[in-house]
């Protein structure tokens, strides 16, 4: 021990690892330390290779159905109300036309009446919205419901079917054709006396944020119960400290966001009981060519595989044609790339809409109460996500066929006995017929993370001191003149397979594996393998000089913890931040919340990664060490390795998206060597991966698809506003429907970032 | 009265127009006085519950049906049901099961009498019913009143695997249970002899552990087999019957209380290429020959018979309908039993 009582010192013992006597020479070592960077490479492009073999028809399965009870398509169809769609929908356009024209409003008399004609128990809800970042602005909404009753049994059990509405002047595509076909469908299930559960017949405002409010009501989450959010595990609640207290002089009206006040759901006046299932209808027109069925939901959560399965085997019965992303069911299947490459595209346009964590539809929000939902959206021809190949052959569909297969959809939900639980919740589409199982996606990710794990344990037995590793160096550092580091790699496991005279054939193997990999290596990692056993050598004298031989180690666990302590407070504070630059923004400066939480955003990354770096020197009176700095690292990637992990069970595409774009970074980062180039070149890695600038590099690409017309000063502007805009999109999402992603990015991934950014940005001086 | 002679009382399958017909060729089967069975019961059993297992209740009820038309009294026909499939709020035909799609014959028309239903169908109730150890206060509807000279007729449905059958979702007997407690119903006497049919999955390895003598056995499906349904209605939205029963009550349906017919007939009555799956049998514990046993043994009942060699003046005949079987089956209509032992034929002195 030494005067600083920071400092802790920690004897790390030749005995390391589980007290394995044969340690400090077991040869596995000294090959691990070897090899791993080749085996980390393999495992990465291992893992990738198997992401993208898993779009192939070996490798995923066909869907079936898994629950009995569904009873899918043995009825015969009996919808026969296409007449009164056709004539619902003609009403409800005039009626918009007439009287809706000027205003966003939804048209609750129409709705109410309609729904009163048909016998329905009609219900109306008011909602209203305190948006978080608009300084006091508040919106209202109102949604229109009605319940079919059950006529034979209690309302125990209720199925919904529900339709956004949207106004004429929307840039979005109407849904009037939906409603009218809801309407239809309600007039057409009225009289019949089989329905076992109630139907709730639901026609939302303002999008996402109706269904959220009505969903909410519905489950009897009123704004005061301060229960709901910590129940749905979400980590964002205010914060402990009275911020009051410190800004009292300027921030005197300043209160700090709370969530649970940000929507007021309201009440309702009508229920039914528990809902098994839900069907989100967007139907601009009737005559659609076919019916793209969206699954994803908040934070990637998907429906129950049976109910996707459910109605897409029922649109084939029905005679519509449905798709999913670029899977068309009208398209001749075959094997082959073609296969592959549409499944490929299928799966990676799955993984984008997850990564966002964005409902890409109304019925994304019913997953998270346990609710099992879908979106049929009907598409032409010229649809805005862009064209379907043949879609122009297609015969348009019809309110008749529309309504039977909505009638057989019914009818089959209606036979559940209980809720979903019989197919896979985790799971990937290759096709709109063949699924990727949870067992068959999360190797890939394992591999990712595995690759991560196995640079942590070979930093770590290079951290512990071995007295024979010494003597292998300094008789290989005899040598060192006359060989170049890539033949010396090769002389040293030539020199021990000489030696040790290893009869077991899978070390063998080993062995070898890592000389063909040595060969291979390209002269960057050639290099880094330098680094690291100039590292190794450089670390020797320091410890052979101060403590003639012995095996201990200086290590500032208080040191370490601190910095990381600190850092992930940081991450906190980011993740709490937007509201207070909003109001920043709003009180002093006059600009856009949007604009005002970017910069804000902007500034905390650039004072972060100028500042960061000096805060591992603070606080301490000795210079920080090599062994401090690889268990730095170590530290990193064990939390990176099990975040993502941890990411992937829940979201496995975030999760997959992250390990991608991270493990290169984690792999490079550890204790610089002198090579200049080298660590600008990782600098520059760490700069391009920060969250806020992969985002904005990414949409730049993605804007200079979408318009290529531009040059390079215009895409970056379409860039920079697209992410503007994304991040106020993630803010208001994380805020108003518990989106995860602002605090992934800012919790996790950022505080990870800034202790690369403090390790690159840290050199020993000898 | 005391002039009527050589008056026997025995208990058969012949029938009473047959003896009165052919006074002169009177002559009584062989083994008819050898035999002891002297009565008849079924125990017929659906085992599953829920919506889409309506047709393990069709099932179960045609067969109530068969047996019942054949002659077993409703006294002697335990029928245990475990859903309520004419209630089911998903039934769009409510009060009404029907076994075809045809939807012709109503199998819970107005003379079903259930004897457990509901939960009250589990593996305790069900071996209690067999081994005849019910609480003393149960009613005797709900018992199995057999003795030494008692046909049994069991037919069990319902969903089972290798070597057990599930009973509610919740609970199963195994085939060990099952030989075990139709053992004890030997050593107890209460059965002359059993006719085990049994509709499942894997409905043969049900019978394998069976050891207690004079049980004839079938199954739908050998073990590894899946028993099949074998139509849908789409009216109703169900799968309606099992195969095997339906071929059974195809060649039921043609049974009559003075048919001929043998059980070699009946265990042959669903091949391979209708049921799909392999009908099992097994006749090792069964003493007689199946091509000699009338299938009436089982299936019908038998009565009380006096036998006469004085001729007897007919006072009047009951005209019998050929087609009465047609009509009867008429939904509205309902169906009468000749009365059990026919009385008013006899003249009183």
């Amino acid at each position: 021990m030494k005067n600083n009582t920071q400092l802790i010192k920690t004897r790390i013992c030749t005995m390391g690892l589980l007290s394995d006597p044969e340690y400090g020479s077991a040869k596995l070592i000294k090959t691990l330390k070897k090899i791993h960077y080749p085996l980390c490479f393999l495992l990465y492009i291992g893992a990738v290779v198997w992401f993208f073999l898993l779009a192939n028809r070996d490798f995923n399965n066909e869907t079936y159905f898994s629950e009995n009870a569904l009873l899918p398509g043995l009825v015969s169809n009996e919808f026969n109300n296409d007449q009164s769609a056709r004539q619902f929908y003609s009403q409800l356009r005039q009626e918009l036309e007439d009287k809706y024209m000027d205003t966003q409003e939804i048209p609750v008399d129409w709705l109410v009446s309609q729904m009163s004609q048909l016998h329905l128990e009609v219900y109306t809800h008011n909602f209203t919205l305190n948006y978080p970042l608009g300084q006091g602005q508040i919106f209202k909404g109102t949604n229109v419901y009605g319940i079919l009753r059950a006529p034979r049994t209690s309302s125990l059990e209720a199925l919904v079917l529900a339709a956004p509405f949207r106004s004429l002047s929307s840039f979005q595509k109407g849904t009037e054709a939906g409603i009218a076909l809801m309407l239809a469908f309600a007039e057409f299930a009225r009289p019949k006396k089989y329905w076992a559960k109630d139907i709730i017949f639901l026609v939302t405002e303002h999008e996402q944020l109706g269904i959220q409010a009505w969903l909410e009501a519905y489950h009897g989450l009123q704004s005061d119960s301060g229960t709901f959010y910590t129940n749905l595990g979400s980590f964002q609640k205010p914060p402990l400290i009275n911020f009051k207290k410190f800004t009292k002089s300027k921030l005197n009206d300043f209160k700090w966001f709370d969530r649970s006040r940000c929507l007021d759901p309201g009440t309702l006046k009508g229920r039914s009981g528990a809902i098994q299932a839900a069907i989100n209808l967007e139907f601009h027109t009737p005559k659609i060519r076919y019916v793209e069925v969206k699954v994803e939901g908040l934070n990637g959560q998907l429906p129950n595989l049976d109910l996707v399965n459910l109605v897409h085997k029922l649109c084939v019965k029905s005679g519509i044609h449905h798709s999913y992303k670029n899977s068309y069911s009208w398209l001749r299947k075959g094997r082959g790339t073609s296969t592959w490459r549409d499944g490929v595209s299928t799966m990676l346009g799955m993984v984008t809409a997850q990564i966002a964590g964005v409902p890409n539809g109304n019925h994304g929000l019913f997953h998270r109460f346990g609710i099992e939902a879908v979106t049929l959206e009907g598409r032409d021809v010229d649809d805005i996500s862009g064209a379907a190949p043949r879609a122009s052959t297609l015969p348009p569909a019809n309110f008749h066929r529309l309504g039977t297969a909505l009638e057989s959809i019914y009818r089959s939900l209606n036979n559940l006995l209980e809720s979903f639980h019989q197919s896979y919740f985790f799971y990937m589409l290759a096709a709109t017929d063949r699924f990727v199982s949870i067992g068959q996606y999360m190797p890939s990710l394992c591999l990712l993370c595995g690759a991560m794990l196995l640079r942590a344990l070979s930093l770590w037995v290079s951290v512990q001191k071995d007295p024979n590793d010494d003597k292998i160096k300094k008789d290989s550092e005899d040598n060192k003149d006359s060989l170049s580091s890539e033949e010396k790699n090769e002389e040293e496991i030539e020199n021990e397979l000489n030696e040790s005279k290893i009869d077991d054939s899978e070390r063998l193997v080993k062995d070898t594996e890592g000389k063909v990999e040595s060969k291979g290596k390209v002269p960057d990692e050639i290099q880094e393998d330098k680094e690291i056993k100039k590292r190794e050598v450089d670390v020797k004298p320091n410890d052979t000089d101060t403590k003639s031989g012995s095996d201990d180690i200086d290590l500032s666990i208080v040191n370490i913890g601190a910095n990381f302590l600190i850092v992930h407070l940081i991450g906190y504070g980011a993740m709490n931040s937007p509201f207070f630059f909003s109001y920043i923004g709003a009180k002093y400066l006059e600009v856009h919340p949007e604009t005002s939480v970017y910069y804000g955003l902007t500034v905390t990354s650039a004072l972060v990664a100028v500042l960061s770096p000096f805060l591992l020197r603070v606080f301490r009176t000795v210079p920080i060490s090599n062994d401090e700095l690889s268990v730095i690292s170590i530290l990193l990637l064990l939390e990176m390795a099990t975040a993502c992990l941890c990411i992937g069970m829940n979201n496995f595409s975030l999760g997959f998206a992250l390990a991608v774009v991270y493990t290169p970074l984690m792999l490079v980062v550890g204790v610089n060597g002198e090579n200049r180039l080298v660590i600008f070149v990782k600098r520059a890695l760490c700069v391009l991966v920060h969250p806020l600038v992969a985002l904005t590099v990414a949409l730049s690409l993605y804007s200079r698809v979408l318009y290529p017309e531009e040059d390079v000063l215009g895409m970056a502007k379409r860039g920079r506003e697209a992410t503007i805009q994304a991040v106020m999109f993630a803010v208001a999402d994380s805020m108003i429907y518990g989106n995860w992603l602002f605090n992934v990015a800012t919790s996790v991934i950022f505080p990870t970032w800034i202790v690369s950014w403090q390790i690159l940005c840290t050199t020993v001086r000898k | 009265m005391s002039k009527i002679c050589c008056l026997k009382l025995f208990i058969c399958y012949v029938f009473l127009n047959l003896i009165f017909v052919d006074t002169d060729a009177f002559d009584i089967p062989e083994g008819f006085e050898k035999s002891n069975h002297t009565n008849n019961w079924a125990v017929l059993v659906d085992t599953s519950r829920f919506w889409f297992n309506y047709r393990h209740v069709a099932n179960v009820l045609s067969i109530y049906r068969s047996v019942k038309r054949l002659g077993i009294p409703d006294s002697q026909i335990i029928l245990m049901i475990s859903d309520d499939m004419a209630c089911n709020p998903r039934n769009p035909r409510p009060a009404t099961i029907f076994n075809n799609a045809h939807e012709q014959i109503n199998v819970y028309g107005d003379d079903v009498e259930v004897d457990y239903r509901g939960y009250e169908v589990s593996v305790e109730n069900f071996v209690r019913l067999l081994t005849g150890r019910v609480p003393p206060d149960t009613p005797r509807s709900k018992r199995l009143l057999t003795d030494e000279g008692s046909n049994i007729l069991i037919y069990l449905t319902g969903h089972g695997g290798d070597g057990f059958l599930k009973f509610q979702d919740s609970e199963e007997i195994t085939s060990q249970e099952l030989a075990d407690a139709l053992e004890q119903m030997w050593q107890k006497r209460r059965y002359n002899e059993i006719f085990f049919i049994i509709d499942t999955c894997q409905a043969s390895s049900m019978y394998e552990k069976f050891y207690s003598p004079n049980i004839l056995a079938t199954a739908s499906s050998l073990v590894g087999e899946d028993s099949l349904s074998h139509h849908v209605d789409s009216a109703i939205g169900v799968y309606i019957i099992d195969r095997y029963t339906y071929y059974v009550l195809e060649f039921l349906e043609n049974v009559h209380p003075n048919s001929h017919k043998t059980m070699s007939e009946f265990l042959s009555v669903c091949p391979k290429h209708a049921c799909i799956s392999t009908v099992g049998v097994r006749q090792d514990l069964f003493k007689r020959d199946p091509r000699k046993v009338p299938i009436t043994d089982f299936f019908g009942s038998v009565r009380p018979i006096i036998i006469t060699t004085d001729p007897i003046d007919i006072i009047e005949i009951p005209k019998r309908n050929k087609n009465t079987e047609n009509k009867t089956t008429n939904v509205v209509q309902k169906r009468m039993y000749l009365p059990q032992f026919p009385v008013h034929l006899i003249p009183s002195s």
